[in-house]
């Protein structure tokens, strides 16, 4: 660890003395982080408020409407449950790229691709096979289909340095451009044929469509909490996630090590793009019944971001912060039958990563007010 | 393909273009101080929305441009505080800007009343000489049928060039962004050359978002830019940071943006589903060669680094 460093840049020589010392913590505790992090959470509530009182609406009211929309019954419940499931997914993905200093924002298209690639799975397996095997079917091929879109970026990082923001970004459009044609741009295989009105995905087999347990959760919530721990235990006692942790402090350090950086990088995009592509293949068995693209691309992948920010890229964590968000995401429909925008949930999801990430600058500093000592300059 | 093609292909790409040819010089310039600000898409959309409102009051669209281009300056005035004063992650704050600037502009949408985003066009930017020039042969439509912004823009990127190549500030600038440390060694205001050109680059991305409103869809809906942000972002990187290479690509996009357009003139029918693939796959192959290929890269060498003044 570091010394502390002290900021004297403020603090210029003359009369006029700004009294505030930045200095560098030499280490944070989590739950420091964690209080920093909730402060964050209630100032982007706080914004909102203000927005809200600015477009005439009541903040308390409408945050009461909508905490009872995500909560107030097990109908509430589930759909908050079914909205959690996709960003503990894509927050995993975003927290295992992130981890190692991989900044790709590719989980959308990930998801996308998983989801066309689960959707053709549950069409082709799902009559005939029985309900567990067609599901474990349409998981497999969700993950591989993420997977196999990952690569398109992690290939070119590996063996040519490609930036990894710019490749996931244009292959986040590219599949989503994809999965239009594939539904309204042709009559493809996903596209329900019998429907003549406007084009519509064909629903899957209702072997795969996952049945909620008790009326609140499905197996796609189990698969995803299975998948969390997964995540924390193979970043923290397995070899691979040792490497990937010690290139995200270091890619100096690893490469001294004798860390390979292209089959690490080919392998942990793979990761990540497996789980943001489960997520989409969950998404088409629990919710969409269908290759939807209005309904798969509601930027699951981009929220993924901010739960993976906030959860301090601690895959433990994602989880919790996931079910928040998936509340804010399942009321933000409902909000427009009171006369609220539902814009109103993507503005605090970004205040909320907004203030996350301004936050560390107060977890990895220590701002003070200095004494002013009478005559000592 | 005819040469009438041919000239309404081009006139529709520099048309389709411009906000790319605004907001990627504005980005040139955050990105020249070394803030990789990637909230152009989200500055954008800010910009579209507020210059329509303002329009469809005043009828004005000068007074809408204004107007986009103060509220995009001040909003990217977010990335310049946490970029800047509080050295955060700028791909993160990217991402951040870009999902506030979608949810805060579809939100100003829905308000007034009428709400924002059920009004008529209040007025377009029509074009600067009479229909009668315009039918010169080729200058005509290529050079002088264009609206006053597009014209702005040109004058604008010549501007950028001269001041980043030619000019002591740009000379600054180019210091501050390759090397902050002996910037701030040999005087250099290294945070108020960051904040000023983060918000330069707001501005012209603000005013690439009202040219969308005020002329190219004459209209406000939701997420309207559709990537023309991030296009603009990713052009800087392939002009090497320079805006006369950036005008040249922005067109580029533009034309291949506006294929279906040619392809109707030429009685063509392809899905626009997969027109619409073809930029970013363009794009994304053009960055995979060009990484494949390139030696030595001109990026701002503290490109999206903070600086802290005592851990140099």
């Amino acid at each position: 660890m570091t010394a502390p460093t002290v900021d004297r840049a403020a603090a210029p020589s003359g009369r006029w003395h700004i009294p505030i010392t930045v200095e560098q913590r030499a280490a944070s505790r989590l739950l420091q982080q964690l209080g920093v992090n909730l402060v964050a959470l209630v100032l982007a509530f706080g914004l909102g408020a203000i927005l809200l009182l600015m477009a005439g609406d009541n903040p308390l009211d409408v945050y009461r409407e909508m905490f009872d929309r995500a909560f107030g019954s097990s109908r509430a419940l589930r759909e908050t449950l079914r909205s959690t499931t996709p960003l503990i997914l894509t927050g995993l993905a975003v927290t295992v790229c992130f981890r190692m200093g991989l900044w790709s924002i590719g989980a959308e298209g990930q998801l996308i691709a998983g989801s066309v690639a689960g959707a053709a799975a549950a069409l082709v397996l799902g009559p005939s096979l029985p309900a567990p095997l067609a599901v474990a079917a349409v998981v497999v091929a969700a993950a591989l289909g993420g997977a196999a879109w990952a690569t398109l970026a992690a290939v070119p990082r590996a063996l040519f340095g490609t930036d990894e923001v710019v490749t996931t970004l244009m292959l986040n459009f590219i599949a989503l451009g994809i999965m239009n044609y594939l539904i309204y741009g042709s009559v493809s295989y996903w596209r329900d044929r019998a429907n003549l009105g406007f084009p519509a995905g064909k629903v899957i087999p209702e072997s795969t469509q996952l049945d909620p347990y008790f009326g609140v959760f499905d197996a796609g919530l189990i698969l995803s909490l299975a998948l969390a721990l997964i995540v924390a235990l193979a970043l923290r006692r397995t070899v691979w996630g040792y490497q990937l942790r010690v290139a995200g402090d270091s890619r100096a350090a690893a490469s001294y090590a004798g860390i390979s950086a292209t089959r690490q990088i080919i392998s942990v995009f793979a990761v990540s793009g497996a789980l943001a592509g489960i997520a989409g293949g969950t998404h088409v068995m629990s919710i969409t019944f269908a290759l939807e693209p209005r309904a798969i691309a509601v930027n699951l992948g981009f929220v993924g971001i901010v739960v993976a920010a906030v959860a301090l890229l601690k895959p433990l964590l994602v989880v919790p912060i996931a079910f928040g968000m998936g509340a804010l995401l399942s009321v933000a429909p409902s909000l427009s039958i009171f006369g609220v925008s539902p814009a109103v949930v993507i503005v605090i999801q970004g205040i909320i990563l907004l203030c996350v990430a301004g936050a560390q600058f107060f977890i990895r500093y220590r701002v003070r007010i200095t004494r002013v000592e009478v005559g000592s300059r | 393909m005819n040469d009438w093609v041919l000239i309404q292909s081009l006139v529709v790409a520099v048309s389709t273009g411009t906000p790319v040819v605004l907001a990627g010089s504005g980005a040139i310039l955050t990105q020249r101080s070394g803030v990789l600000d990637l909230g152009v898409e989200g500055t954008m959309l800010i910009g579209a929305v507020s210059g329509f409102w303002v329009t469809t009051s005043t009828g004005s669209p000068f007074a809408g441009l204004v107007v986009a281009v103060l509220a995009a300056a001040v909003f990217s005035m977010i990335q310049g505080v946490l970029a800047v004063s509080l050295r955060a992650n700028q791909v993160v704050v990217g991402v951040a800007l870009v999902i506030l600037g979608s949810g805060l502009s579809s939100f100003i949408g829905s308000q007034g009343d009428p709400p924002v985003a059920r009004r008529y066009s209040g007025g377009i930017f029509t074009p600067v000489f009479p229909e009668s020039v315009h039918d010169w042969p080729a200058v005509g439509p290529l050079l002088l049928s264009h609206d006053p912004v597009v014209y702005m823009s040109w004058a604008f990127v010549a501007v950028v060039q001269w001041y980043v190549f030619r000019t002591r500030t740009g000379m600054h600038l180019r210091a501050v962004g390759h090397d902050p440390a002996s910037a701030d060694a040999a005087g250099l205001g290294v945070s108020a050359m960051r904040y000023l050109h983060v918000a330069l680059g707001g501005a012209a991305a603000g005013a690439g978002g009202g040219y969308l409103t005020l002329r190219l869809f004459s209209d406000w809906f939701d997420d309207m830019t559709a990537g023309m942000g991030w296009i603009a972002v990713i052009l800087v990187i392939l002009a090497s940071w320079r805006s006369l290479r950036l005008l040249v690509a922005a067109y580029a996009f533009g034309a291949i943006s506006s294929l279906g357009f040619t392809l109707q003139l030429l009685g063509w029918n392809i899905p626009t589903e997969l027109l619409a693939i073809l930029p970013f796959l363009v794009v994304y192959l053009v960055m995979v060669f060009v990484s494949a290929a390139e030696r030595r890269s001109q990026m701002p060498a503290s490109l999206a680094e903070p600086y802290f003044r005592e851990s140099r």
